[in-house]
């Protein structure tokens, strides 16, 4: 075999193994001066990250560059992070600082930039029961356009738990609010957009 | 919302969350571009671990004209020339993205006394952790951090623009005492504004000021001799509420809040203490 066929599986090899690593040997290499080992938490953690991003900033391309500058000041600060700590809280904290800190620059007026799926979208999803698949089917719109009627920060807090599905404590972290605050808020939340949506006329087909 | 029979759905309880869960999943977002590559050459372009906030979008000069410039505006500043150029002095703070706080630099300390321990350090009326939480104009944290235990005093200040929230932290064997205060540390926090400084941070010619990060954010780390702690109004004047001496001070914004650990530990042991920060709960408040 030639040098730079081995140097290629070894590169390869360095790189299935890091796939099946926990996030605290990443981290712990990246701390050792391991720059692919980042790369794959960046990897790992991109789509979320990239997520929450877009729903702060209702930009694609500002979401990106929020999403790049939060990885990047992460590996600035991943000397101090302590291995016993869940990581994607941390991180997501920090690109939620960045997000906002990107829409502060544009002045934009924070909207939810999701639309809703096609009912027939959320009926193959195999997951929840029957019945809240029917209702989901049934009412995408009617739920999304009830939700966008809320004020933003109920927007952010039901969107972030049930459509990212972020924990308790990855949504107080984005939010830099408490965990029970979060309790709280999404408990509201949730009150006023079963008022909004039973306030909703509509029509019933004739048979 | 009705089904197709006409009768009413039930969106209470769980059906609600199902059914937002199950619209989540198939909701569409923006194809996730590969961030790697870019982030791979950010970290290539500007490898120094601490830096001042640069954003390439804002400034049109290559990276080490930016280095420069700074490099510059520090050695300005610690030559006392921001005390004769008013307008740089806080176009120093601006340049380094932080809001709500000018830098002045002295020649010389004025004639102040030191507060007493335990008594007015000035900072505003004593009140309870539940009062300063609804005080407070923003989300009020406070550091996990073991070193610390609990605040001994908690004070407000109410501001023409803002409150300022600081929580006094006793002396120990993990936290030692301040040669101005007496105290272990002072951890004081504010919501800064894009006016002019509600803060002014007043440092001998010779104090050290480098940037560091807290959670990504960029920060200052202020040492050496001396400095002064001063209130400013909105207007540009500088008040005379109180005077205070600190030693070393480490200086963040996130989030459009201002912070500033007053203490005499390290510098690493004061970064880990203010990236223990969380936001503080009280029964009863949102």
């Amino acid at each position: 075999m030639h040098a730079s066929s081995n140097s290629d599986a070894r590169c390869e090899l360095r790189k299935a193994s890091r796939l099946n690593e926990p996030d605290a040997a990443l981290i712990a290499r990246t701390q050792h001066g391991d720059q692919q080992a980042f790369a794959e938490l960046v990897r790992r953690y991109q789509t979320v990250s990239f997520r929450v991003a877009y729903i702060i900033t209702g930009s694609a391309e500002e979401a990106e560059d929020a999403a790049q500058e939060g990885f990047v000041r992460a590996y600035r600060s991943i000397d101090r992070f302590r291995l016993e700590l869940p990581f994607r809280p941390w991180l997501l904290r920090i690109v939620a600082n960045a997000a906002r800190t990107q829409r502060g620059r544009t002045a934009r007026h924070p909207a939810l930039p999701l639309s809703e799926p096609s009912p027939a979208q959320v009926v193959t999803d195999g997951s929840g029961s029957p019945e809240a698949l029917a209702i989901a089917a049934e009412s995408a719109a009617e739920l999304m356009t009830a939700l966008k009627m809320l004020r933003w920060e109920d927007q952010q807090v039901i969107t972030l738990r049930y459509f990212i599905e972020l924990s308790e404590a990855e949504t107080a972290a984005v939010l830099g609010c408490a965990r029970g605050t979060v309790k709280s808020r999404l408990s509201r939340a949730l009150g006023r957009l079963r008022s909004i949506v039973a306030a909703a006329p509509r029509e019933v087909p004739h048979a | 919302m009705r089904d197709h029979g006409g009768r009413p759905l039930d969106l209470q309880g769980a059906a609600l969350e199902d059914a937002l869960r199950a619209i989540g999943h198939r909701v569409e977002y923006p194809p996730v571009p590969d961030l790697w590559p870019a982030i791979e050459h950010q970290l290539q372009v500007e490898p120094l671990a601490d830096r001042p906030r640069l954003r390439p979008r804002e400034l049109s000069w290559p990276a080490f004209s930016r280095v420069m410039v700074t490099a510059v505006l520090i050695v300005l500043v610690m030559v006392g020339a921001l005390v004769l150029i008013p307008g740089l002095r806080q176009a120093v703070a601006e340049r380094f993205g932080l809001t709500g706080v000018t830098l002045q630099f002295w020649e010389e300390a004025p004639n102040v006394p030191v507060s007493p321990v335990g008594g007015a350090l000035g900072l505003g009326q004593p009140v309870s952790l539940a009062e300063a939480v609804d005080a407070a104009d923003f989300p009020l944290q406070a550091p996990s951090s073991l070193e610390l235990g609990s605040p001994m005093e908690i004070l407000v200040t109410y501001g023409q623009s803002n409150r300022m929230v600081s929580l006094v932290y006793p002396a120990s064997d993990r936290l030692p005492a301040s040669r101005y205060s007496g105290v272990g540390a002072l951890l004081t926090q504010f919501r800064g504004t894009t006016e002019r400084g509600l803060i002014d941070k007043g440092m001998l010619v010779d104090s050290a000021v480098t940037t560091t990060t807290v959670n990504g954010e960029l920060a200052f780390w202020i040492d050496g001799a001396a400095h002064y702690f001063m209130y400013i109004d909105p207007a540009g004047d500088v008040q005379a509420v109180d005077y205070r001496l600190a030693g070393k001070v480490l200086l963040w914004e996130a989030d459009g809040i201002t912070y500033r650990l007053e203490s005499e530990l390290t510098r690493e042991a004061a970064l880990a203490i203010a990236e223990s920060l969380q936001p503080v709960a009280v029964e009863g408040t949102d």
